[in-house]
């Protein structure tokens, strides 16, 4: 029988090979990435993140994940953090192909079909969103794909370490690695119900897992659960944004996301699934893609976050759906099988390849402009190093990364109490036409910069500060309509 | 069955003496136990406060009231919850030994050791720690078989229904299940329901009181890991379910839990009781899930490792939070000066959670504390605390300083890095700039105190 790995793994390098061309296109990643750079320097320079980080919110607590930060710091030791921290997430996202191939593999047992799954994944348009993103998802979702793969091969005598190993890796890289738990009992209820014989290792280690992941969640997270409560999972995020980070999705949505395609082939594979015995191991990936639906209509979990899981749950189950109909045509003896076949496979190119170019067009968006990182660096060199700059819930990162100063607000809402009063003073800050409302605000922070770049104009709609010609507030930095403020006046 | 016992005691002891040591010199953990250090030294039948509260004597304020006469009240209130958080420990264990074999018992005993809803109460000298004890040495003897040992138990229970309705209700609940038990002896429950029945008629207390204001919602005081000051812990919850689903004699427990489970969407503080009824299924479910063969073997030590782990991380935790709660040195030695330096009618404004302090320490009126938040005043006396610590206007502040005759006003740290107001100049730390209005009389260890001159 043909062996079609070198296949898949060409079609990952090519993947990496595109992925990379387009992450080095640009030297700067998306605004979020500072947050974690800052403090992947810091472990490096330090062997610590910045517990108590004084740039941003002016001071405040850090809870994080350590595994992510204190791998990409040991390896900015020997390549620089720009280099490194676009190859590394780049290839760990590009080994969900080969992946989706392994698992395809054992859950049809048909090789060349199984090539279809690799394809889906690769095109898949969610994942074309993430190029210049540093973030610890680029360990976490790989190591829960990769556990899941090993529950399904069952003739790997190993299986249950590298299950256990993964699962590890993911609690330790972030709190997503709690979506997890009800997959795998969703897996198990279902096996139940189909009166499949469940394997006793199968529970234990469900249990196990289940265990050890809510466990280090709260050894990680405690200060937080603490102080938010339940409601640690909307994270603190002000009420105004929290619909961009858990928004209502639609099916078009969903389409956009993973491809109109694959999403018919799975949304028949579940329907027929309510009806019929299915394969113990295709239960899995169908507990994969309504857990992670569920969630997502719950706004349980961040929209991306929950297309992806989605999205890799679905990619595998079609490939099931398109053996079915495979074999049905091979029943009747339907002449235009590979024709129909074919024409799939370029419609699913077309509906695919142009959401993920849309995607990556999106994702060009999210990263910082020659000029906004020069008017950061125009800060670091020409303010104070105590100096409290007024940016937008974006550039928060950036101002503590880039421009080395204090920031207003930033993305990390989650230790901050006063999240949501922060932004509401910065937008009224970006939208008022009162310079007097203006300068209250300003001295309520100590701030005597205002950063005027893409994403205020973006968020507030603002083409400028509608105060900027009065007389407290001069332009002190402006290179292609990135603007810096600075004031020196206080209100008595 | 002594070896088991020992180590119980010892353990509690221990947990309990930690916070005690953590605590420097003469302050107490937690808010509640200069209440009950106040109307205990006092025995004053009318609150310290500028308006008029009911004064919510226990039964632990008179036990403290008879102990003052002969030993050093701070040491008392250190000493004595060690002693009988020990005992209760024992207590329950020997009467979970009646009720789930003998290995359950002892791991629900460790639990129950471990919860946080124990910890708080007998560190946090809280007023449920006597009740508790009653209706633990109440149970104690109704499972008894000699045979007046039973009929006994009728006095812990009628002393412990004397302190809340809640405590009447738990020792009806305890019949009741009794009766379930022992069909035989229906008669004699039934009596002695009528009798705490009667009792509850006639005095009439309170349902249950709660001696510090949480904001929470009820899931997150429903665990200690949300925030919960009397909550159980997450692990703990998972076993209880577990010992629930595996325990036969579950249906005996039926009345109880779902008591409780009302009781504690009515009052969050009656969770220290249903905390007894967790711990035992949970001590269940954790020896049922130690003693099932797993075909991982090394992966079930790792787990029991890890679930054990859980629970002594909640119990760590909590430890670590009640270390912090409660005044500061600072607040402390604030009291102190003006119990020294203001006149005995002075009313002092502060937040709530620093009004029993005032009251105990000082000896002072305060304007508010955390046992409003049991009448209907609350809403009125917070609305017009907050018009005072946001307004800016002197006018609208003096009038209402001078509707309570306030005559000092009190500031900590807590108060100004969020507990009151987010920024130096907010509300009335702006008009406290005025030293003429307002001057400084008092400023150490992160307190000031102002004086009003009407």
């Amino acid at each position: 029988m043909k062996d079609y790995r070198k296949l898949v793994w060409l079609l990952f390098l090519a993947i990496v090979i595109i992925r990379l061309a387009i992450a080095f296109s640009s030297p700067y990643f998306d605004y979020d990435s500072y947050f974690h750079i800052k403090h992947i320097e810091n472990i490096a320079q330090t062997g610590l993140p910045a517990w108590n980080d004084q740039l941003s919110y002016g001071g405040g607590v850090f809870v994080f994940s350590p595994l992510f930060h204190y791998l990409m710091a040991a390896l900015s030791l020997i390549v620089p953090i720009g280099i490194i921290g676009k190859i590394v997430p780049n290839v760990l996202y590009a080994l969900l192909v080969p992946l989706s191939y392994y698992i395809a593999n054992e859950i049809t047992g048909k090789r060349k079909l199984a090539l279809i799954a690799p394809v889906v994944v690769a095109f898949m348009p969610v994942l074309w969103s993430n190029i210049f993103s540093l973030n610890p998802l680029c360990i976490t979702i790989p190591a829960i794909f990769y556990a899941f793969y090993c529950v399904v091969k069952e003739n790997d005598p190993h299986r249950i370490s590298k299950f256990l190993v993964s699962v590890v890796i993911a609690a330790f890289s972030s709190p997503i690695s709690i979506i997890a738990i009800p997959i795998l009992w969703g897996y198990l209820l279902f096996l139940r119900v189909g009166k499949t014989k469940i394997e006793s290792e199968l529970v234990e280690v469900s249990i196990f897992s289940t265990f050890f992941i809510v466990l280090t969640q709260f050894l990680f997270y405690k200060n937080a659960i603490l102080a938010n409560g339940a409601s640690v999972i909307w994270q603190n995020i002000p009420a105004e944004i929290i619909r961009n980070y858990f928004a209502q999705v639609s099916i078009l949505d969903i389409i956009a996301n993973i491809g109109i395609l694959p999403f018919i082939f799975g949304i028949y594979y579940i329907y027929m699934f309510s009806f019929e015995k299915k394969k113990e191991s295709s239960s899995l990936f169908v507990a994969i893609a309504l857990a992670a639906g569920i969630l997502i209509w719950a706004r349980l979990i961040p929209v991306q976050t929950g297309m992806i899981f989605l999205g890799l749950g679905i990619s595998v189950i079609s490939v099931d759906t398109i053996k079915q109909f495979m074999d049905y045509f091979q029943k009747i003896r339907f002449r235009k099988a590979r024709l129909v076949m074919a024409l799939l496979a370029i419609f699913f190119l077309f509906s695919a390849a142009i959401p993920a170019f849309g995607y990556f067009q999106a994702s060009k968006q999210s990263i910082p402009g020659e000029s906004e990182i020069n008017g950061m660096l125009w800060l670091r060199e020409n303010s104070s190093e105590n100096s409290v700059i007024a940016g937008s819930v974006k550039d928060g990162f950036m101002i503590n990364e880039v421009a080395k100063r204090r920031n207003i607000i930033d993305g990390n809402f989650l230790m901050n109490p006063y999240s949501e009063e922060r932004f509401q003073d910065v937008s009224a800050l970006y939208t008022t036409n009162f310079e007097t409302s203006a300068l209250e605000l300003m001295n309520k922070y100590s701030s005597k910069y205002i950063f005027f770049g893409k994403n205020v104009r973006t968020e507030y709609n603002a083409s400028k500060l509608n105060f900027e010609d009065k007389k407290c507030f001069l332009n002190v930095f402006d290179e292609n309509n990135v603007k810096i403020y600075k004031t020196w006046c206080q209100l008595e | 069955m002594k070896k088991e016992i020992i180590i119980i005691m010892v353990l509690a002891a221990i947990l309990l003496s930690v916070i005690t040591i953590a605590r420097p010199g003469g302050i107490l953990a937690g808010e509640e136990a200069y209440y009950h250090l106040s109307v205990a030294s006092t025995q004053e039948k009318n609150s310290m406060t500028a308006i008029e509260r009911p004064v919510f004597a226990s039964e632990y304020d008179y036990l403290l009231g008879a102990a003052f006469l002969f030993f050093n009240p701070i040491l008392f209130m250190k000493i004595f919850p060690i002693i009988i958080g020990a005992v209760c420990a024992v207590l329950f264990y020997l009467v979970s030994k009646r009720i789930i074999d003998k290995t359950s018992a002892f791991y629900a005993s460790i639990i129950f050791i471990l919860s946080p809803p124990f910890i708080y109460i007998f560190s946090a000298n809280s007023a449920e720690m006597i009740p508790l004890f009653l209706l633990l040495l109440g149970a104690f003897l109704l499972v008894q078989e000699k045979r007046y040992l039973p009929y006994m138990a009728i006095a812990p229970f009628l002393i412990a229904s004397l302190n809340s309705m809640f405590a009447a209700i738990m020792a009806l609940v305890a019949y009741a299940t009794y009766f379930l038990v022992k069909r035989d002896k229906k008669y004699f429950a039934a009596s002695s329901c009528a009798l705490v029945f009667l009792t509850l008629s006639w005095l009439r207390p309170n349902f249950a009181v709660s001696y510090s204001m949480s904001g929470l919602s009820p899931l997150s005081n429903l665990f200690s890991d949300l925030g919960g000051m009397m909550g159980v812990s997450v692990f703990t919850a998972i076993f209880f379910i577990v010992g629930l689903i595996v325990s036969k004699k579950r249906e005996y427990a039926y009345p109880a839990i779902i008591c409780l489970a009302i009781s504690f969407l009515i009052a969050p503080v009656t969770l220290v009781y249903g905390n007894a009824v967790i711990c035992a299924f949970a001590g269940a479910g954790l020896n049922n899930f130690i003693a099932k063969k797993w075909k991982l073997n090394n992966l079930k030590q790792t787990m029991n490792f890890l679930m054990i782990g859980g629970i002594v991380f909640s119990a760590a935790s909590h430890v670590n939070v009640l270390k912090e709660t409660g005044p500061s040195a600072g607040v402390i030695e604030a009291a102190n000066w003006l119990n020294k330096n203001t006149g005995s009618g002075s009313v002092i404004l502060s937040s709530f959670q620093n009004g029993l302090v005032i009251e105990s320490v000082a000896g002072r009126k305060a304007v508010g504390d955390a046992l409003f938040y049991n009448t209907a005043d609350f809403g009125r006396l917070l609305n017009d605390s907050n018009e005072i610590f946001y307004s800016r206007t002197l006018e609208k502040t003096e009038r209402l300083l001078n509707k309570y005759d306030i005559s000092y006003i009190m500031i900590d740290d807590n108060m100004v890095n969020g507990g009151v107001w987010k920024n130096k100049n907010d509300g009335l730390l702006f008009l406290l700039t005025n030293q003429e209005t307002f001057p400084t009389v008092y400023d150490s260890g992160g307190v000031r105190i102002v004086y009003y001159a009407k």
